[in-house]
């Protein structure tokens, strides 16, 4: 596989083991010989080139590693790998996009490139110290059709590394069920349902939401718009259809920006887009709905839902449901075993639990969120923590009540407790000290609110 | 601001109970507190703590821990407020 450097590789996970402390020794005896913090847990995960590298196991990031770096082993997908030289620590994890390249068009920080499968822009910027080098790969993989191994930043989306994908596993992804044209069989005119209903279905597929730091089966991503839209909206497909509801889709293609609060630039960039629609009986005449909770809170018009993605001369394309996924020149795939679709949502729940751990933390970031009344702190708390926070100056004679509501979603258990102290700073002020406790095994983000009930 | 009733409970002597109660639109500031039926004078009766889950973009489930401060069986009413 492709090695970048003596610290950096792209390779697959042969195996993931937890190691005790004793066993620490042997293993960094065997690859260095250099000493590694001995207290925590560690695991030692095995490469298919033969590289080791090992993973704290007691800190939350490195849980989250293992967790991923496990996935990647069921899934057979590749791995990005950065190790400290001295240790063998893994210092770095990221999912490589296997894909082919699309399209390679210039822009004003280099190139934006079209990856098959990914609604996201990609960027190669000029200056990438291996910018031309990167850009000769790209090229070539165009040109060839075949699938490579690309590496870009998380959240930017800036491609750090082009790699072939020549592992041991084959490593090609698998093919979508069916590929060409429309589905015949599943034209059928779609019975028009009230709002309220497009409501219930919309909280039904709400509700499905992962947790950002423990991801698994069967939750959708919505936490993670960068990519992965047409898994979401097929499994969106599935599950309506489940409920008797046979939705179809609408794509838009463009150079689209849309405004979240799940990303930590609080924007993100795509080139196509897709979700599922619903014919909505309203007020004696028939309008389509678009169901995208990473979008929006709720069922929105079709005008609407593209009036949010920035660019007015987007192209709008409907499509029956059954459609997995739509180049922007119209070639289609089925995918009516949902295989793909498992594939691409599991992937995007492993970027997401990466993402919740990384320099950022979990979404949603405090700095995309608007300001709202009644809100006083924006606080995070890492996993078990307990933290006080005091806010000074209220006049002793309100009456004041204090509340805390996460804003990180992971339905299933409490997430915080919070108790309320209060201190008379002088005759007229009051200090309220309002500490709370993470009762989970990750971070959680939340708001700190305030409400006075008289004055 | 509103406030309700959301549930009736009795909790055995000394004992811990948890509930809880989903749907909960989170961009609104709720309270949560008990108020026994139980008669008994002498000292308090209940105490309770309140834990807050995200349950998904729109929602909140309040997860409301009450305990029973008393050797007698204790009956409750679960009011909320909304305070905005």
């Amino acid at each position: 596989m492709h090695n970048a450097g003596e610290s950096s590789f792209v390779d697959f996970v042969s195996s993931t083991a937890p190691l005790g402390p004793g066993a620490l020794g042997t293993i960094t005896a065997e690859t260095t010989g250099a000493a590694v913090q001995p207290s925590g847990t560690w695991a030692r995960v095995a490469f298919s080139a033969g590289r080791v590298g090992l993973v704290d196991l007691s800190t939350e990031r490195g849980t989250a590693w293992s967790a991923v770096l496990v996935s990647l082993r069921q899934r057979n997908a590749p791995a990005y790998i950065e190790l400290d030289p001295v240790s063998t620590q893994i210092t770095r994890l990221l999912i490589p996009l296997v894909v082919t390249v699309g399209g390679i068009n210039p822009s004003a920080q280099g190139v934006e490139v079209e990856l098959t499968i990914s609604h996201a822009i990609h960027t190669l910027r000029t200056s990438h110290p291996r910018f031309r080098e990167l850009l000769d790969r790209l090229k070539a993989a165009q040109a060839s059709g075949a699938q490579i191994a690309v590496i870009e930043d998380p959240s930017s989306h800036e491609i750090i590394e082009v790699s072939a994908l020549t592992g041991p596993a084959g490593a090609s992804a698998p093919a979508a069920d069916g590929t060409g044209g429309e589905p015949r069989g599943d034209m059928v005119a779609l019975a028009a349902i009230p709002l309220t209903r497009a409501q219930q279905l919309f909280d039904l597929m709400n509700s499905k939401v992962c947790c950002p730091s423990g991801p698994s089966a069967p939750c959708i991503p919505f936490g993670y718009p960068d990519d992965g839209c047409w898994g979401r909206a097929h499994e969106m497909y599935r599950l309506m259809g489940r409920e008797g509801v046979a939705c179809d889709k609408v794509w838009i293609y463009g150079s689209l920006r849309a405004a979240t609060t799940n990303n930590p630039r609080c924007e993100v960039r795509w080139g196509w887009h897709v979700a599922p629609t619903l014919l909505v009986a309203t007020g004696g005449r028939q309008e389509t709905y678009v169901i995208d909770p990473s979008l929006f809170p709720g069922p929105v018009t079709q005008a609407t839902w593209a009036s949010v993605q920035g660019d007015p001369s987007a192209r709008l394309v409907p499509t029956v449901g059954a459609i997995f996924y739509r180049s922007s020149s119209g070639a289609t795939q089925t995918d009516p075993s949902f295989t793909q679709t498992n594939s691409v949502l599991a992937t995007y729940r492993d970027n997401l639990r990466l993402r919740s751990v990384g320099s950022d933390g979990p979404p949603p970031y405090p700095a995309c969120l608007p300001s709202k009344t009644g809100v006083q702190f924006y606080g995070t708390l890492g996993a078990g923590v307990t933290h006080s926070w005091f806010t000074f100056g209220w006049p002793a004679s309100w009456h004041v009540m204090w509340t805390v509501v996460p804003l990180t979603t992971c339905p299933g258990a409490p997430q915080l407790k919070v108790r309320i102290r209060v201190e008379r700073a002088d005759a007229n002020n009051a200090t309220y000290w309002i500490v709370v406790t993470n009762t989970t095994n990750a971070t959680v983000r939340f708001e700190g609110r305030y409400d006075i009930l008289s004055r | 601001m509103r406030t309700g009733i959301q549930w009736r409970g009795t909790i055995a002597p000394n004992a811990t109970m948890r509930w809880f109660t989903y749907g909960w639109p989170a961009n609104q500031h709720i309270i949560w507190y008990v108020m026994p039926t139980t008669v008994r004078s002498g000292g308090p009766e209940l105490e309770w703590d309140v834990a807050v889950e995200r349950a998904n973009s729109n929602q909140t489930t309040y997860w409301i821990t009450v305990r029973n401060l008393t050797p007698i069986s204790v009956s409750f009413e679960g009011r909320y407020a909304v305070l905005s």
